[in-house]
């Protein structure tokens, strides 16, 4: 299991949802390599997360480990918008 | 350029809350009380960003994205709803026709209001949630 561990939150399945998700993954590759998990999570089939996890709207990126947790709200339809995205959510665990 | 934003919903207290949380931000912010309303205005006006609740009389939340959709493919709309399942029953259909949405969990306070359309609005499309800072 890698140290990165990172939750997608989407609204649904859709293509577009499914394009986030790639953009995503893109992202992360091209910053960490494969070291990373990314799990995307749809809320109409898990609302119930939503309350567990704080997550009021989609997309919400977090990261979960390692420690601590950070959530961005990102537009990720883009390749760009997605590694600003991902950017920020690396950001505490980077060494400058 | 102004950013245009649409808040299309039945209830006065929401739309107002929207309008207040906006103010200040530069952003143009328009309401429509029903979802007839909102198309009307969608068709005479061009918005960045479409706010949109589920549960309305005559047309519903649903009905009215699948319009907006076929107006404009691009603008980003927020679905606003409590997140029940028998809610969600409606988007899942929707989502089956693969029309694009996202979702904002009601009730959402101003602060969450202006931290979604911040980050919708403006580069780099993104930004921290809770703590509420830009990178």
């Amino acid at each position: 299991m890698n140290e990165l561990r990172i939750y997608l939150f989407l609204s649904s399945e859709t293509p577009h949802s499914l394009m986030c998700v790639k953009n995503t993954r893109l992202a992360l590759e091209e910053r960490v390599g494969g070291q990373f998990d990314l799990e995307p999570v749809s809320l109409l089939d898990h609302p119930e997360l939503s309350e567990e996890r704080d997550i009021f709207v989609t997309p919400t990126l977090e990261r979960t480990s390692p420690h601590p947790s950070v959530k961005i709200i990102a537009d990720l339809s883009s390749i760009r918008s997605a590694s600003a995205a991902v950017r920020l959510l690396l950001n505490d665990n980077e060494k400058k | 350029m102004k950013k245009n934003v649409l808040v299309i919903d039945d209830d006065a207290v929401i739309r107002k809350s929207f309008t207040l949380a906006l103010e200040d931000t530069g952003y143009q912010v328009d309401t429509a009380e029903s979802g007839e309303k909102g198309l009307e205005m969608q068709k005479n006006a061009r918005y960045d960003l479409i706010f949109l609740d589920l549960n309305m009389p005559g047309l519903d939340g649903t009905q009215v994205l699948q319009e907006i959709r076929k107006l404009d493919d691009r603008v980003p709309v927020y679905v606003v709803t409590a997140f029940y399942q028998q809610f969600f029953d409606r988007l899942r259909a929707i989502e089956k026709e693969g029309i694009k949405f996202e979702l904002l969990k009601k009730p959402v306070d101003g602060e969450r209001i202006l931290l979604l359309t911040k980050s919708v609005l403006e580069n780099p499309g993104c930004i921290r949630q809770e703590e509420d800072k830009d990178e």
